[in-house]
């Protein structure tokens, strides 16, 4: 193999696929990068088994080939090159011959025969949507996820389509996050599987990368079976294993009708929040909301430490209702609700509440209450 | 006013034995052995000072036991009865002394600290007083020593127990003699030096604690690792932990059980599992907690011994521990050897409270509320009276348990 092609071009390749590579080594060679030289283009290669990424660069072929390097290693050096051509030549004991300007690198590396296959993904299913959607919805469901390995399902986000739209919903057994947009163009076809948390974070990192500000311009095409999903971004291909098992029946836990709304806004309910968290510990992080005759009262009390209490004006007509709930939960909505105001409907102090953003039917997360 | 501590360390004298001997004074002034009948296979649990002289020691087998002392009287074990005893004395103890530390069913802590003007400043009064107290209550005997810290006075209660011959069975080392009083000690007296370190001490011709005091530490650690070498420095110069800690917290529940036939029978050891599983839960349902590891043991006849652990979703559920018991069993059970011993226990505990689940499938209220219904029944009426099927052994298979068989026995059914 010998390959001539820019330091940016080299650059742009390892690090696009560089976050794929296991963290944790089981076997040596994934933490390698495979790259392969094919017509006109450098194609770049790095996987964990769960999920793998492919990419490919315009390169000059000077003679066609292939060999898997540490990706570290290789990103460590493309990033200390200065701007200018990079010559990449393999030798016959498996070693990259890496020659920019005055800079010259010998890399120990190994044969591409002991690195593993990226599954074929069967163009079965196609579902298109916008980089930029896609990247919202991830943002707002993704921190709903479950982190207990135990409860494997709850370790991804749920990916359903039905008639041309695309929902996303995460929970990790307390609080639950739903959001649906619209999908491109026309489409019948109805898919629902489980994308494990690593996936979608990758999937959203390449976006920003090839969308550099204009991720509204992109077009996301992903392709499901049963197992597997394949994203393909502007020709970058992210393949992944789905979550196999059944995820809960989250229909049935998003309440369907509240006598008690209130409108708040934002920021200063995510401040107020945020101070009266204060006062709370690991083992009691509940903080109680009462909302009375267009007043909202936030408040915690922790043994051995003490008390916080603070009033902002809402609005609110219903009867008086009180619920305490984990501040960090409400935290994590306020963050992503991504308006000004937001809407809280509530039925009984220990049955669960929604929080949406005002005006916007498709987004809302429901919250379980703390019993205290 | 002194800076140092008053700490004593309370310690019943042959206690299994000696809750035996008050339900049956027939047995008082015999060698008497708890932990198992004669010919059986469990493990001494306790042993009197009149069987001590033979040489029998608590965590022997029975067999053992019975081949030193053959005119031993040995006695199954019964856990309940020591427990309430055990539990007695700790409520009078709660009544002396201003904090005190259940360190295990028959030893305690206390921390007198700021009391001394109580007792006339007499440590020596204080010791023979608290001696007395436990006597006059709950007619048992112990030793109690008096030292600045736990670590010493712990030590110093071993050296006036009956069988070295002392009369009182108090002692008070007083602040600032702590090194002049373990100097002339053996090395054996050292409380946790182990099966690692006695013979190491002893290779290095080390017999007195006193002799440990002329090593430097980094002798000490090059010999017996770093953790060990600084531990003995630190423990031959009686420095030790001076708090009383004034709960006990259980870390984890468990139990296990020697089967007395050595066995490979599929029936008995998933009779055996799911039994351990119900008790197991049972006692966690008892303290309110949930556990998230299940670990499974398995000691072969050839006395290879396995440990397999898993995590899993909080539970106090008898069939979901059951299940995982049964599955970690299959996964760690890999030799054609017959089993002698199996174990389940639970640990890494979630309070059973707290948020509640969105969905129903999660949430094990049911469940709790049938549990709650099936343990106020066993409370009652105990704990056999309502288990599992899976837990019965229509063959009756009696188990020699580590402590207290007959208090666990099944009931006959015939």
């Amino acid at each position: 193999m010998k390959v001539v092609l820019t330091r940016g071009d080299l650059l742009r390749g390892v690090t696009t696929v560089q976050s794929a590579v296991a963290s944790k080594n089981t076997m040596p060679i994934l933490a390698n990068v495979l790259l392969e030289a094919r017509d006109k283009k450098l194609e770049f290669v790095a996987t964990d088994l769960d999920m793998g990424i492919r990419c490919s660069v315009p390169a000059e072929i000077v003679e066609k080939g292939n060999i898997t390097i540490n990706a570290k290693k290789l990103s460590d050096i493309v990033r200390e090159l200065p701007e200018a051509t990079v010559e990449l030549e393999i030798d016959d004991s498996h070693k990259m011959i890496l020659v920019c300007q005055k800079s010259n690198f010998k890399v120990h590396g190994l044969p591409k025969d002991d690195f593993p296959i990226l599954p074929e993904v069967k163009k079965d299913k196609v579902f298109k949507i916008k980089g930029a959607l896609l990247q919202e919805m991830i943002r707002k469901t993704i921190f709903a996820v479950s982190t207990d390995e135990t409860r494997y399902v709850l370790n991804g986000v749920y990916f359903q389509v039905d008639g041309g739209k695309l929902r996303m919903v995460a929970t990790d057994g307390h609080r639950l996050a739903f959001i649906q947009k619209k999908l491109e163009g026309k489409n019948d076809d109805k898919a629902s599987v489980i994308i494990p948390t690593k996936t979608l974070n990758e999937l959203s990192k390449v976006i920003s990368d090839l969308g550099k500000g204009k991720e509204d311009e992109l077009i996301v095409e992903s392709y499901v079976t049963d197992n597997q999903i394949k994203f393909v971004i502007e020709g970058v291909e992210i393949i992944s294993r789905l979550i196999e098992g059944q995820f809960p029946n989250y229909e049935q836990v998003i309440p369907k009708e509240s006598d008690k709304k209130i409108e708040a806004s934002v920021s200063e309910l995510s401040s107020a929040t945020r101070r009266v968290a204060i006062l709370t510990s690991e083992k009691s992080n509940s903080i109680r909301y009462q909302a009375k005759n267009g007043k909202l009262s936030i408040s915690s009390k922790t043994p051995d430490m003490g008390e916080a209490k603070e009033e902002m004006d809402v609005d609110y007509k219903g009867e008086e209702i009180s619920i305490a709930y984990n501040a960090k939960y409400v935290l994590d909505v306020l963050k992503n609700v991504g308006t000004d105001t937001v809407n809280i409907e509530l039925t009984q102090p220990l049955s669960p509440g929604i929080l949406r953003p005002k005006g916007d039917a498709d987004y809302l997360c429901v919250i379980m209450p703390m019993r205290v | 006013m002194p800076s140092s501590k008053i700490i004593a360390h309370v310690d019943m004298d042959s206690f299994f034995v000696s809750c035996e001997r008050l339900v049956d004074p027939s047995l008082v002034g015999k060698p008497v052995v708890v932990g198992g009948r004669r010919g059986e296979r469990g493990v001494v649990a306790s042993a009197s000072y009149e069987s001590r002289k033979f040489g029998v020691k608590s965590g022997m087998p029975i067999m053992t036991a019975e081949k030193l002392c053959p005119k031993a009287i040995f006695v199954p074990g019964n856990h309940k009865l020591y427990s309430k005893y055990s539990r007695k004395i700790y409520v009078l103890l709660r009544r002396i002394a201003p904090v005190v530390e259940y360190a295990s069913i028959d030893e305690f802590y206390l921390d007198f600290t700021g009391c001394e003007a109580l007792y006339g400043h007499d440590l020596e009064a204080m010791a023979k007083r608290v001696k007395e107290s436990i006597f006059d209550r709950a007619k048992l005997s112990c030793s109690v020593a008096i030292a600045t810290n736990k670590y010493v006075a712990k030590i110093a209660g071993k050296t006036v127990k009956p069988s070295s011959g002392s009369l009182t069975g108090t002692i008070v080392v007083p602040e600032g003699t702590e090194q002049t009083f373990l100097t002339n000690l053996s090395v054996e007296r050292l409380h946790g030096a182990g099966e690692k370190t006695l013979p190491r001490l002893k290779e290095m011709r080390i017999q007195k604690i006193g002799d440990i005091l002329n090593i430097p530490l980094t002798t000490l650690q090059k010999s017996f690792g770093p953790s060990a070498g600084s531990w003995l420095y630190e423990a031959a110069r009686g420095m030790g932990s001076n708090e009383v800690h004034p709960f006990h917290f259980a870390k984890s529940v468990g139990h296990e059980t020697t089967f007395e036939k050595d066995t490979d029978d599929a029936w008995q050891i998933h009779q055996t599992l799911a039994w351990l599983s119900e008790k197991g839960c049972y006692r966690l349902r008892r303290i309110g907690k949930k556990a998230r590891t299940v670990t499974l043991k398995l000691r072969y006849d050839d006395f290879q011994t396995l440990t397999k652990a898993v995590t899993i979703p909080e539970t106090n559920d008898d069939t979901v521990v059951m299940k995982t018991a049964y599955a970690l069993f299959e996964e760690a059970h890999n030799r054609r050897r017959k089993i002698r011993l199996l174990g389940v226990s639970l640990s890494k505990f979630e309070n059973g409270e707290g948020e509640d689940w969105l969905f129903p499938e999660m949430s094990s209220k049911k469940k709790d509320d049938l549990y709650q219904s099936v343990d106020a029944i066993k409370r009652k009426y105990g704990f056999h009276k309502l288990e599992k099927a899976a837990s019965l052994d229509p063959r009756e298979d009696k188990q020699a348990e580590k402590f207290g068989a007959s208090s666990f026995q099944k009931p006959k059914i015939k």
